[in-house]
């Protein structure tokens, strides 16, 4: 293992990074790709299996429309519900370009917006698409009786969210990813009793097998009895979610992971935009060391309350005591026609700020205040309660506080990734056969998302997006008979059940946590909310050591044969520890700001993000070596044909 | 807010599979801050274990946030413990004593057969589900979304059914073992909606009669589902479902 | 129709509907009999007896239906019994409630077969009378006083009483829920009126073997 990782990677300008985008002009682009797709009849869509990994909105909607379309599936999942996937926790809402509010807003508006939110990293292509099929995810979810809010008249409900000028979000109170991933898992249901998906819940995806390049099945623990199966397809979709549990702590359920991208791209599948990684304003703080997972207040609050913190760090008094001359609304104060609604990556950024600067608030002196004081006096409590209520029971819940009287604390957290395996605009990734989809995948959100467009995301890319494009590899390779005894499933379980061996051999003296924590921590700090080149650089060299210790001293107790949760977990902080390498390269390379990455050499005189677009107006994929040998980089140019590049200002 | 810590006791249910027989076993828990979630409690306790080489305890979870339903066993006989409209791994240790000793046990139905220590099968929930707990909708045939108007208040109803999580509390709350709030809250949200009412009668009867195949007991109407549920799912939805199934049969004789 | 009494739901409805309609007879039964307390010489309560035992055939029927009502109300009571105990076959170490389950819910087995038990009693006392030590009469009066005169036969009646009082107070509330009616104030209402109900058929029952042992062996003897 070279303990080093070298600062210039090996860079290649790639051809096999084919976008596959129709071209031409935009608004016609998604209907003439389409048109000239292959197709499969009916008849002959039973003829093939689909394997799909993970049941979230984008595994579940895929799996359900595929299935409905005459394919026969095979769905897996970690969980012992595909109901219970990680998309149920997301609350605020999803967007679509309806207009139903009348307030101008368009395909192109919300396409625009999601480019520019990401700051001009995503490809504009696959953006616009995802824009254009916004519409039908709300009536296709409708259909399914998902009690979308709605107004007094009865038609469906909007509210703004994460400082968008149109109200285009459509929500189910606060729990609006819960709704739409009932729907999608209904809809999965319905297939599993007409026997055209088999349900395997409780597998987690070990390795992915390649039969003479094409992505054929995969390799599963059975988490409840310990057997080791071997799934097979003639494609196969990764839907297994985001890697923010890298940082350990982070608003991600507990077994959201990266292994299953992280052994595709063992197996060749490129990733990209590791880095670009989603840090949430408004959750609740770190309270202590036991802490094992962050809870997000919904961004909404900001609409309402007010973000502060004392003048100066000596400041004990308790909030209601300091009076309004010696508070800063830094957000107000720096900001001022955004205020306190600038972007997630800003209002993120300049909460550590102010925290590094020894203002910070509370206990941890990591936190920083939401205050209602001024909304509860210009509208009344009931008012505030009525619009946040359940977010204000559930910080009292968590915290014994009541926010009704005292500010919130709050503190930014991880929350999403936008980086994730390379996928071109039918989905696939560089494996022959392997698509990705939902947060999986790198493709539309660039360097930063925008609120409410993750849900959107998954659902468009398993109902309207996958169910097309998949036919332009099954249609359009010549695949062999699908045979589970094939070699390559031989070898890709025995390296599965090598390395379960190697894990539970290690036979130490430390936990899976601690390590994970140990690891969490140096990104967070290195390459969390604020990037050098000094502290990547660190972080690179940490990341090794901690990974030779992992495999030195963890104390896994137990056999891999029946229900191990500690083997479960050990085999994730694995990947991760591998992972983090890549991730911290690539946020090495990017001597850039922009979105979510904020490095601290490349910011304007303000302070605020600097893009530099005639260096890094690229993605960049990068291509698996071997474990401690930096990656290849593989760079795919973005072409902006449709919006003018801009630097994000929000002063 | 330095607060003072909590020593407890654990009487833990410790069953190692399926089919071996399992037991009650005693663990102390020392210098709990009442600031932890008492999953972070059990995680502070399976430290204690691993470093002393003892299989640590098997709970089930995921989100930790109150929304996944993968969390639940039994506090004191008292499902998701004691505090109202709280799963397990939203309950805080704050809501305990010092010095208590907390019987923790899984759910307890025949149709939700242990696995390890408090983990439970409940696939069942999913079977009951494919048996109708859904409208059948092909991707891409649905007509605008505000083609349906539908009243304020009746779509908030529809929700408050559809917020149940399926974590299965209401079953192991229930003397009975009963799965008639869950099924009565998917039977309801889509009796309520427009949406849901080509497929009304055939949903209910599919649903029941599986919920009777998996082994659920009958409801004595004792109203202790609701009180566990950690979302307070109401009652009412399950006297929809019984007239539901009254309808329903008296129209679909067969 | 098969399948609906097979279902839990269906026993429900069954259980409800015959319980519904018992409760109606337990009414007019009870009705009926206070006329033993409208003179002393009984002559109310003779005459009522004889309007009972004149509708002739007509009270064959009824007590086909009564019998009818007994067996499906048992029949389903311990099917659902059956499923309910096999539905959950290792309990809890430590047991414990936050809801609204009562004893009186949690014991509907119990005072259901304690009046199926009381009912035999009863039975065999006035229906095949004759039996078990009670003093042979053609006289229905004197037969019932002779009846609620013996400490044996009135404790039996007082449990009867208390057994039929402590099954509705679950009961009544419960045969709402079962029909499919629910509603956060009627719940409340079907309560309290469930426990007024069951109280007054507790007391009204439990009269006849108190005032039996207190006025009535006093005049006998
Ligand atoms: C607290 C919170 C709030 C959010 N709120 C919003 C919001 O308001 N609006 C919005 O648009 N977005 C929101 N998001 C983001 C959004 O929820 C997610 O990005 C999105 O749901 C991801 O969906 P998915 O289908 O890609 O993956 P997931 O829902 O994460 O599903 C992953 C699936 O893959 C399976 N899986 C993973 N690994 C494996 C493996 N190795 N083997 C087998 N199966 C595997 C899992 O079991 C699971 O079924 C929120 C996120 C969080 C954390
Ligand atoms: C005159 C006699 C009886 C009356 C008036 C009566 C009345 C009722 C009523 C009103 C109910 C409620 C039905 C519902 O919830 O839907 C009920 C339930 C029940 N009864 Fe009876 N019953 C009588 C006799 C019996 C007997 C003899 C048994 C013997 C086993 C019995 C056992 C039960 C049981 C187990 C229940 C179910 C409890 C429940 O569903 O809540 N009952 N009865
Ligand atoms: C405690 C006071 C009661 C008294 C004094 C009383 C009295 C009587 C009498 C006198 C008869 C005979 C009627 C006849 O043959 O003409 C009778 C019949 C009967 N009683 Fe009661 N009864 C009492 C309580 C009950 C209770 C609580 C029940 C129900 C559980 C009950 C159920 C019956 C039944 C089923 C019959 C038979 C009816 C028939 O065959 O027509 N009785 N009772
Ligand atoms: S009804 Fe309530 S208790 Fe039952 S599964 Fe749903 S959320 Fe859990
Ligand atoms: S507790 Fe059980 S008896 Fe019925 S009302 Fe609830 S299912
Ligand atoms: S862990 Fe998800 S509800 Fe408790």
């Amino acid at each position: 293992m070279s303990k080093k990782a070298s600062k210039k990677p090996a860079t290649e300008k790639s051809s096999i990074l084919l976008s596959n985008e129709p071209g031409g002009d935009l608004e016609t682009a998604w209907a003439r790709h389409k048109a000239s797709m292959k197709l499969i009849a009916p008849n002959n869509r039973r003829k093939f299996r689909i394997l799909i990994v993970g049941t979230g909105l984008a595994g579940a909607s895929a799996a359900a429309s595929l299935a409905e379309m005459g394919y026969h599936c095979t769905v897996m999942c970690i969980q012992d519900s595909p109901r219970r996937a990680h998309s149920i926790a997301a609350q605020g809402g999803i967007n679509a370009a309806k207009n139903y509010k009348n307030d101008n807003d368009s395909v192109f508006r919300l396409f625009y917006d999601t480019i520019k939110g990401g700051d001009f990293r995503a490809r504009e292509s696959n953006t616009y698409r995802l824009a254009e099929v916004s519409g039908s995810i709300i009536d296709q979810c409708v259909a399914q009786g998902v009690p979308f809010a709605r107004e007094y008249g009865g038609v469906l409900s909007n509210r703004t969210f994460g400082g968008a000028q149109v109200a285009r979000t459509f929500y189910a109170r606060g729990q609006t990813g819960q709704q739409l991933l009932l729907g999608a898992y209904s809809a999965l249901m319905r297939q599993v009793h007409e026997g055209k998906v088999e349900l395997k819940a409780r597998r987690e995806m070990l390795d992915l097998v390649k039969v003479d390049g094409v992505a054929r099945g995969v390799i599963a623990r059975n988490l409840q009895t310990g057997e080791i199966e071997r799934f097979g397809g003639d494609a196969v979709l990764l839907c297994t979610g985001g890697y923010g549990n890298v940082f350990f702590l982070s608003t991600n359920a507990k077994a959201s992971n990266v292994t299953a991208a992280w052994r595709a791209h063992k197996r060749g599948a490129f990733m990209a935009n590791p880095c670009f990684t989603q840090i949430h304003p408004t959750c609740i703080p770190v309270h202590g060391d036991d802490q094992s997972k962050l809870t997000l207040m919904s961004e909404s609050l900001r609409n309402d309350g007010r973000v502060w913190v004392p003048k100066s760090g000596d400041d004990k008094r308790s909030p209601a005591d300091v009076p309004e001359a010696d508070r800063d609304y830094y957000l107000e104060r720096k900001y001022p026609s955004f205020g306190n609604m600038v972007p997630r990556d800003v209002a993120s950024r300049n909460a550590k700020q102010v925290c590094d600067e020894g203002r910070g608030v509370g206990p941890s002196q990591l936190a920083v205040y939401l205050d209602f004081r001024d909304a509860i006096e210009r509208d009344g409590e009931d008012a505030i309660r009525a619009r946040y209520g359940n977010l204000f029971q559930m910080y009292e819940k968590i915290t014994a506080e009541n926010p009704y009287k005292v500010p919130m604390r709050i503190y930014p957290a991880v929350h999403y990734t936008m980086g994730g395996l390379w996928v071109d605009y039918n989905l696939e990734s560089t494996v022959p056969g392997l698509f990705v989809l939902g947060e999986a995948n790198f493709s539309d959100h660039g360097a930063n998302r925008l609120g409410a467009s993750a849900l959107m995301q998954g659902l468009a890319d398993g109902y309207f997006v996958v169910p097309y494009t998949i036919a332009t590899h099954l249609a359009g390779r010549k695949l062999s008979k699908l045979d589970l005894g094939h070699e390559a499933f031989g070898e890709a379980e025995a390296a599965v059940r090598g390395r379960l061996d190697r894990l539970l051999a290690v036979k130490g003296d430390r936990t899976v946590d601690s390590f994970h924590r140990e690891l969490g921590l140096q990104m967070w700090d290195h390459c969390g909310m604020s990037r050098t080149d000094e502290g990547l650089g660190k972080l690179l060299q940490e990341i090794p050591k901690i990974r030779e210790r992992f495999w030195n001293e963890v104390r896994i107790l137990g056999d891999a044969n029946y229900m191990n949760p500690e083997l479960e977990k050990a085999g994730r902080v694995a990947d991760y520890l591998e992972f983090a390498e890549m991730m911290a390269a690539d946020a090495l390379h990017r001597s850039e700001s922009c979105g979510g990455h904020f490095r601290e050499e490349s910011q304007t005189a303000e302070g605020e993000a600097l893009r530099k677009d005639d260096k890094f107006k690229y993605v960049a994929a990068w291509e698996f070596q071997d474990v401690g040998k930096p990656e290849k980089l593989h760079k795919e140019t973005l072409e902006f044909k449709a919006v003018e590049l801009s630097q994000r200002s929000y002063k | 807010m330095e607060a003072k810590t909590l020593n407890l006791t654990l009487k833990v249910w410790r069953q190692e599979n399926a089919d071996s027989p399992g037991r009650l076993e005693t663990y102390e828990a020392r210098d709990i801050s009442p600031d932890i979630s008492f999953l972070e409690m059990l995680d502070m306790v399976n430290t204690g274990l691993i470093k002393k080489g003892a299989r640590p305890i098997t709970f089930e979870h995921d989100c930790r946030e109150g929304i996944c339903g993968a969390c639940g066993f039994v506090i004191n006989g008292h499902a998701h413990g004691p505090d109202r409209e709280t799963t397990v791994c939203q309950l805080h240790m704050r809501s305990f004593r010092d010095g208590q000793t907390l019987y923790i046990e899984p759910w307890r139905a025949k149709a939700f057969p242990v696995i390890q220590d408090l983990a439970v099968d409940r696939s069942a929930f999913d079977r009951i589900q494919a048996a109708g707990g859904y409208i059948s909708v092909h991707t891409g045939s649905a007509p605008d979304g505000n083609c349906l108007p539908i009243g304020q208040e009746r779509a908030g109803e529809a929700f408050d059914a559809a917020a149940c999580i399926g974590c299965g509390a209401c079953v192991a709350a229930c003397k009975n073992a009963s799965a008639m709030l869950f099924v009565g809250a998917k039977v309801s949200q889509f009796a309520l909606l427009p949406q849901g009412q080509p497929e009304r009668d055939g949903r209910v009867l599919g649903m029941v009669g599986q919920m009777d195949a998996e082994g659920f007991g009958a409801c004595t109407n004792e109203f202790e589902c609701s009180a566990a549920c950690p979302k307070g799912i109401s009652v009412s939805h399950i006297a929809r479902m019984n007239r539901d199934y009254l309808a329903a049969s008296i129209k679909k004789q067969d | 129709m098969g399948r609906f009494l097979d279902s839990s739901l269906g026993r429900k409805v069954v259980m409800a509907s015959t319980g519904m309609l018992l409760v109606g007879f337990l009414a007019a039964h009870l009705l009926g009999n206070l006329t033993l307390f409208a003179d002393r010489e009984g002559e109310a309560f003779l005459a009522y007896a004889n309007k009972i035992h004149d509708l002739g055939p007509l009270l064959w029927v009824a007590e086909l239906g009564l019998v009818l009502l007994f067996g499906l109300h048992i029949y389903m009571a311990l099917r659902l019994t059956r499923q309910n105990r096999l539905a959950r076959p290792i309990g809890y170490q430590k047991p414990g409630q936050l809801g609204e389950s009562s004893a009186g819910s949690r014991s509907m087995v119990i005072t259901g077969l304690a009046v199926l038990g009381f009912t035999i009693v009863h039975l065999i006392n006035f229906r095949f009378s004759k039996g078990l030590g009670a003093p042979e009469s053609d006289d229905l009066l004197v037969e019932v006083k002779s009846v609620l005169t013996n400490p044996l036969y009135a404790a039996i009646y007082l449990m009867g009483a208390i057994a039929i009082g402590v099954h509705l107070s679950h009961g009544f509330r419960s045969l709402f829920q079962s029909f499919g009616i629910f509603h956060t104030r009627l719940n409340r209402v079907a309560k309290i009126a469930g426990y007024a109900l069951a109280i007054l058929f507790a007391l009204g029952f439990a009269a006849f073997p108190i005032v039996g042992m207190l006025v009535w062996k006093g005049d006998l003897s």
